[in-house]
């Protein structure tokens, strides 16, 4: 079933020509597929990113939000761990600064800072001859250096995406290694599901990723995602 | 499909007097290989072609033929073609090429054969296809020269003609596994992987489905029939152009790490296809999976080794290794049995190095026991047996040693390492012809030996 917030969102980048959809736009499409998502508020001018602020409650984490820039860090666009008002003020005249520089349009993107959990990669791929391809894995140097990943075919069964979480290599680490709280799997699943439904429904959608995907003990949370037309 | 495979009469559309032309050599197979249904071949300026009536027109028929085979050039074909639809030949092989294989006007051509096929409802392998082959009546379409196949159970399906060419007279001069069917899928316009897939699965004469692509034409049928097939019969699925598309930079993690080669890699692991990486490895596996196709299940992957060579059992023992399987643990009461074979005072274990039973006992009871009692052992599910054939070895009855090991329906395979070829050549006939398959290095013994064990314990 489509939803109407999808479509819309998928719509206006279409419009727009932009084939890389924000931060903020990818993680309303999680959301309305029934994926957890943080906190955030999407706003124009620092007097709105600052009651945005006060609203989510301290610490909380600034980020640029622009279809120009895709790779925030790389561009000096996160600020993590802004502790109060003062603090957040500063970080939004930091970071206006670095956009007008760079002569962009953007907006401020607040999120509410969330305690660590295990980094986790969830995607999909539209194949040009299988459909979407649905890749599990470790996030960061796991998924990046060892290259360990899960890929299925979609549509996944909840007996097949079982199957994925458990097939990687690093799979021990889900369990709880050295003291680490165990991930709650069965989230994992539900997400690598709804994801594969989502590129089932929407055939506009070529490629997508949930990273990280932060695993706890009873939770998951998408922190950080991208779709891409 | 059973029009294509089981046709009770073909129409040769283009024979030819020319022996070095197809037209001659389709009309020579179908004659050599005991076809045994109606053949009209069909050309305007010849009267008879190698003893056959030959018919100035499709229209000229005395019956409409279940199939028609097209050996015209591609300028000619669409005419054909129509002419045949409207004398009601629904089934049709194209062999020329140069059709999207070939230049854009071939591309067009394509295009227009497919838009006329599909509007007079007639079925199409091809173009670029060099057909099929069904051994059970003789059936073989290729314009190449080819001996008779054996009657077996591996059926494969070719995107290009090899098994119809190169690896036919590979097969019929040194091999000894049979086949069932053979289609050669060319440019796919109509047919294509999945629907031979689909049909083989449903032919009891199959029992191994071997395949040789270089793309897959439609991802999610090739998916949904290769399903239905999975745990029935074993696909074994050769694929080239793995590499052809290297990593390439993209916004997405995602998009970097599922090239198109992985993607393969997942979609032939969730139907439990064997992917094959070369063809000496897909021809191994199949001998063997087919074989062994009616014996029954096993419960592990644990393999036993007995061996005429020190190195043969480490480089087995590695290769067990290597393919995730498991060395078996033999028993106190298997080891005793194997060592009294040996002279006093021996201690084996799994690999079992037998030189010194052989120097002990000869070569005949040495083999015979051991094996027997590696056989025996409940730890045991497979067996890899080496050979070094060298004078007192060569004195043995491999028959009779092959006869009472196959008593067990375990699998097993025959490994010569080196040896006196004239007698490894004559035995590996004789030992193939028991349907054990016999190979030239423990590696790929091994290797045949974990994949059947696999299959038959539901975890391929």
């Amino acid at each position: 079933m489509r939803s109407r917030e999808v479509d819309a969102l998928l719509g206006e980048a279409a419009s727009g020509n932009r084939s890389v959809l924000t931060e903020y736009e990818s993680k309303k499409i999680f959301a309305a597929a029934g994926i957890p998502v943080t906190k955030e508020i999407l706003t124009d001018s620092i007097e709105d990113a600052i009651a945005a602020g006060n609203k989510i409650g301290y610490p909380v984490v600034l980020k640029i939000s622009s279809p120009e820039v895709s790779h925030k860090s790389d561009f000096g666009g996160v600020y993590l761990g802004i502790s109060d008002e003062e603090a957040l003020r500063v970080a939004c005249e930091d970071l206006k600064k670095r956009a007008e520089d760079a002569s962009i349009e953007f907006s401020f993107l607040l999120q509410e800072m969330v305690d660590a959990g295990q980094e986790l990669l969830v995607g999909a791929k539209r194949d040009a001859t299988f459909g979407p391809a649905i890749l599990f894995g470790l996030g960061g140097i796991f998924t990046e250096i060892l290259d360990d990943v899960a890929i299925r075919i979609s549509p996944i069964e909840r007996e097949e995406a079982r199957r994925m979480v458990r097939e990687i290599k690093g799979a021990p680490v889900l369990d709880g290694y050295r003291g680490m709280p165990p991930v709650d799997l069965e989230a994992v699943v539900d997400v690598i599901l709804r994801v594969s439904e989502l590129m089932e429904t929407y055939e506009e959608i070529s490629e997508l990723d949930i990273n990280p995907l932060f695993g706890y003990e009873k939770s998951v949370l998408a922190v950080d995602g991208l779709v891409l037309l | 499909m059973n029009r294509f495979f089981e046709p009770q009469s073909i129409a040769v559309i283009g024979a030819s007097k020319n022996r070095s032309k197809g037209g001659y050599r389709i009309l020579e197979n179908l004659i050599e290989w005991g076809y045994t249904g109606r053949i009209y071949p069909v050309n305007p300026q010849a009267d008879e072609i190698l003893g056959l009536k030959v018919f100035p027109s499709v229209s000229s028929l005395p019956e409409i033929p279940d199939l028609a085979v097209l050996v015209v050039p591609r300028e000619m074909v669409l005419d054909v073609v129509e002419e045949a639809g409207k004398f009601g030949i629904d089934r049709m092989i194209i062999v020329a090429n140069r059709f999207s294989d070939g230049d854009a006007e071939g591309q067009k051509l394509e295009e227009s054969l497919v838009e006329l096929t599909e509007s007079m409802g007639i079925r199409v392998l091809g173009p670029n296809s060099i057909g099929v082959v069904n051994t059970k009546i003789g059936l073989v379409t290729s314009i190449l020269p080819l001996e008779a196949y054996k009657k077996g159970g591996v059926s494969f399906i070719g995107q290009t003609g090899m098994f119809l060419g190169g690896f036919a007279r590979w097969i019929t001069s040194s091999q000894y596994f049979g086949i069932d069917k053979v289609a050669i899928l060319g440019n796919k316009c109509d047919l294509d992987e999945a629907d031979m897939i689909e049909y083989f699965g449903s032919e009891k004469s199959c029992n191994v489905i071997a395949l040789y692509l270089e793309g897959v034409k439609d991802g999610r049928k090739f998916l949904k029939k290769a399903a239905n097939v999975a745990g029935k019969k074993p696909l074994l699925i050769l694929k080239s152009g793995r590499t052809r598309i290297g990593a390439r930079a993209t916004a997405s993690h995602t998009g970097s790490m599922s090239g198109e080669d992985r993607v393969f890699d997942a979609a032939m692991k969730q139907v439990h296809a064997i992917r094959v990486y070369d063809f000496d490895e897909l021809f191994d596996l199949a001998k063997a999976l087919s074989y062994f196709a009616d014996w029954p299940s096993v419960k592990g992957e644990r393999v036993g080794v007995v061996s005429v060579s020190g190195a043969g059992c480490v480089l087995s023992a590695d290769a067990i290794s290597d393919c995730g399987l498991m060395l078996s643990d033999l028993s106190e009461d298997t080891i005793k049995r194997v060592i009294s074979t040996y002279p006093p005072g021996w201690m084996v274990q799994n690999p079992i190095d037998m030189w010194s039973a052989i120097e002990e006992v000869g070569a005949d009871e040495a083999y015979l026991k051991i094996t027997q009692a590696v056989m025996e052992d409940p730890e045991v599910d497979g067996v890899s047996i080496i050979f070094m054939v060298i004078p007192t070895v060569t004195e043995m009855d491999i028959r009779r040693f092959v006869q009472a090991i196959k008593v067990y329906e375990k699998p097993f395979a025959i490994c010569f390492m080196g040896g006196d070829m004239r007698v490894v050549d004559d035995w590996e006939r004789i030992i193939e012809e028991e349907k054990v398959p016999v190979y030239h290095s423990p590696e790929r013994a091994i290797r045949a030996i974990g994949t059947v064990l696999r299959w038959k314990n539901g975890k391929v």
